[in-house]
């Protein structure tokens, strides 16, 4: 696709240049492309159901494919993105020799539900429907049934070798793996937990509440985006992405804090977000626990147990926004799974794609952990 | 005074919310409201007329107001004197808890005063000048704790007459204002008693504190602070984003778990945050730009201004606290020579604020010993 993408800018942006250096001034990279830009395709599913019984007419959900569908059509991994993302979210893993190596892979990345990329040809969401508010508050199980469709339905694949995200797309492969169980040989949810912890969801109420405060919200029926409220949101949110170590080496002197609330800005304005939708993406993780899945009366522990996927579960060790009792549950919880923590000053930004170290490490783990199911 | 009794009912609230941590995660959702019976000292609000005050930056402000109370009664020596300073979001009545004969700030023993600071955002009219009531409002100098500390020094000095005082003390601001006390008149006092400070605005601190700051502007009420009627709702949900820093993740799991819980929390700050939207602001400022070694003749290493401090030092940080890091309190104890350094094992920063009965405890112990040390 011919624009640019909010995480192929960050990743652009990030890599290759150390962090600090960014901070201190140094001028902007160039939006060169790289990494694998396949063609951007748009299906549509028809009526879509959600939970709450509304039926959304003509649901479209964007993706794009790397590699190629095997003949025993086995292949078949779906990552799923991570708030305020899209499917190029997992572009640093995927590749030759990757651990999403298209040359074994059939890797399909998705647009969520709600995805809030400025567009119209992206899967649908409060803005792009022009529903506004009248769109349906939806879930992560919504999230996961909407995948489910595309896979099962309309692309007519019969079982996947693995379903992967970070952060919401962890949530998202918990959820997969509760809601689809033989659906899947395995599960890798990185930097995610299986309920929203108290604190976070705390956190994500507040950013909704500075979302709407911006005057120009107008009870989310604006036309034209409020940016003032969505820039100020996601300051808030930068507190958590982030550790404590990061802000004390990075954000210290008066230039790097400049360089750093310019960094944020800059992504910001080229690729804006859209305020309506992350107002519900927001709503969707703050409200997020396992346990409501049907059957389970609220416990996500009970729900966790019932997995039957195998599970790789990658956390990162001082992510502000995942606590290390949550990580307890779920490695303790689900049955055989194999856990890998990583230390990163980067926090829970290490998951998409912000250390190159920790890539080096999820890059190895997930290689070595997908080679396995083959066996 | 009739009005500033606020805080005193907050600090009750507040207290049974802490006392969850030790007890159950019932109180905060169950528990009925606390009585706002009057408790403790309630001596005479005063308030002195300084003239003129100058302003580090060179501003003047005429008829520049100090308001206080006083407990005990100063001795002949003039030696028992005790400078007690308000934290963010308190008022003279911040230390109440540690006030009375029997407790660490004995007034059998000691002449304890206990001001408001410059800026104090107390709705309460005739407090210390600040941005709103001396009706400045924007054009109200920025002030910096220094100022703050230039107008406790000018106020005991030459209101009261005061050529020494026995200690300084102070929480979170109050203890960044006890480091430049130290540092800005070290043969003034005897002792400082910095409780759960850093000498240096941590950046993430100021990350979030800033945020603070653009929450509240995004009002829209705010009228880029030259409101005539105070701005609630920007305030409330500025008070919301303050929250998770005052205590742990782990007290977030335990006691703001339910939405029964959520809400209560979201009164209580509610309760926290009514205060003048404008002096909110500029405290925010003050706090976000603290560096001790911005003090004249250190060239803003705050070690070298530590190292310059003559008073004996009693350092009270509280575990966790999630404003404050390990390091700072590291680089602090070992900076000042003869630290006497106490931890306590509080749910973060909310220890340090009246509110938590064992935390109280362990301050009033460790208080009392280091002031009769001193003799």
């Amino acid at each position: 696709m011919a624009t640019s993408h909010r995480t192929a800018i960050l990743s652009l942006v990030l890599w290759g240049f150390a962090l600090p250096a960014v901070f201190a001034g140094a001028p902007a990279p160039a939006p060169v492309s790289s990494g694998p830009h396949p063609e951007h395709v748009v299906a549509n599913l028809g009526d879509f159901k959600l939970e709450s019984g509304d039926v959304l007419k003509d649901f479209k959900v964007s993706y794009v494919t790397h590699g190629k569908l095997n003949k025993t059509k086995s292949n078949v991994i779906l990552v799923m993105q991570f708030f305020a993302g899209d499917h190029h979210g997992y572009d640093f893993l995927i590749g030759p020799g990757k651990a999403l190596d298209t040359d074994k892979y059939f890797i399909i990345a998705t647009d969520f539900i709600g995805n809030s990329v400025i567009r119209q040809d992206v899967t649908t969401g409060p803005t792009n429907s022009g529903l506004k508010m009248e769109f349906p508050f939806y879930t992560v199980r919504d999230s996961v049934n909407v995948e489910y469709k595309l896979l099962k339905e309309y692309l007519g694949v019969d079982h996947v070798l693995a379903v992967m995200g970070a952060s919401i797309g962890a949530m998202k492969a918990y959820q997969f793996a509760v809601s689809y169980p033989t659906y899947m040989t395995a599960a890798i949810a990185i930097a995610g937990g299986a309920a929203t912890n108290a604190k976070t969801r705390w956190v994500l109420n507040n950013m909704m509440d500075i979302i709407a405060l911006d005057s120009a919200w107008n009870g989310g029926k604006y036309e034209l985006n409020p940016a003032t409220g969505l820039l100020v949101a996601f300051g808030e949110f930068h507190a958590y992405l982030y550790t404590d170590r990061f802000f004390s080496q990075n954000v210290r002197t008066t230039e790097q804090r400049r360089a750093f609330r310019k960094f944020w800005h800059d992504v910001d304005v080229q690729v804006p977000e859209d305020a309506r939708d992350i107002y519900y993406q927001l709503r969707m993780w703050a409200a997020y626990n396992l346990g409501d899945s049907p059957g389970f009366g609220g416990d996500a522990q009970a729900a966790l147990k019932t997995i039957k996927a195998r599970v790789l579960v990658i956390s990162m060790k001082e992510d502000l926004l995942f606590s290390t009792d949550e990580i307890a549950l779920v490695k303790n919880s689900i049955p055989g799974a194999v856990h890998v923590e990583i230390e990163s000053i980067y926090g829970h930004l290490a998951c998409i794609g912000f250390d190159q170290e920790a890539n080096k490490i999820m890059d190895r783990e997930i290689a070595r952990f997908l080679a396995r199911l083959s066996k | 005074m009739v009005g500033s009794c606020r805080l005193r009912k907050l600090l009750l609230v507040s207290a049974t919310a802490a006392s969850v941590i030790l007890t159950s995660a019932s109180a905060l959702a169950g528990a009925p409201a606390p009585t706002p019976t009057p408790s403790g000292p309630h001596p005479e609000h005063q308030l002195a007329n300084l003239g003129d005050f100058k302003f580090e930056n060179g501003d003047v402000v005429k008829d520049f107001r100090v308001s206080y109370v006083t407990h005990g009664k100063l001795n002949k020596a003039k030696s028992n004197a005790v400078l007690v300073m308000q934290y963010f979001l308190g008022d003279h009545h911040a230390y109440d808890a540690l006030i009375g004969p029997g407790k660490a700030l004995d007034p059998e023993k000691y002449f304890i005063i206990a001001t408001d600071m410059l800026g104090c955002s107390s709705l309460a009219h005739d407090i210390t000048t600040g941005a709103t009531n001396s009706g400045l409002k924007m054009d109200f100098p920025f002030f910096s704790i220094r100022d703050s500390v230039n107008v406790e020094y000018k106020f005991l000095k030459e209101y009261l007459g005061l050529d020494h005082v026995l200690a300084v003390m102070g929480a979170s601001i109050g203890a960044q204002k006890a480091y430049q006390f130290a540092v800005s008149y070290p043969n003034y006092i005897t002792a400082a008693i910095p409780i759960a400070g850093s000498p240096v605005t941590g950046p993430r601190t100021r990350w979030f504190t800033t945020t603070v700051m653009d929450v509240i502007a995004l009002d829209p009420g705010w009228q880029a602070g030259n409101y005539e009627t105070n701005p609630l709702t920007g305030p409330t949900i500025a008070s919301r984003v303050f929250a998770p820093y005052v205590f742990t993740e782990r007290w977030y799991a335990q006691n703001v778990r339910t939405a029964e819980q959520r809400r209560d929390f979201q009164k209580l700050w509610r309760g926290i945050f009514a205060q003048d939207a404008r002096d909110l602001y500029y405290d925010l400022r003050m706090w976000a730009t603290f560096n001790l070694g911005d003090t004249p003749g250190f060239g803003g290493d705050p070690v070298a201004a530590l190292k310059s401090i003559k008073a004996r030092v009693l350092l009270i940080s509280m575990k966790d606290d999630q404003m404050i890091n390990n390091e700072e309190i590291a680089m602090t104890k070992n900076a000042i020579p003869g630290v006497v350094h106490v931890e306590i094992d509080a749910p973060g920063h909310s220890g340090c604020c009246g509110g938590n009965p064992e935390a109280n405890k362990v301050m009033d112990q460790e208080i009392s010993r280091f002031l009769a040390r001193l003799k």
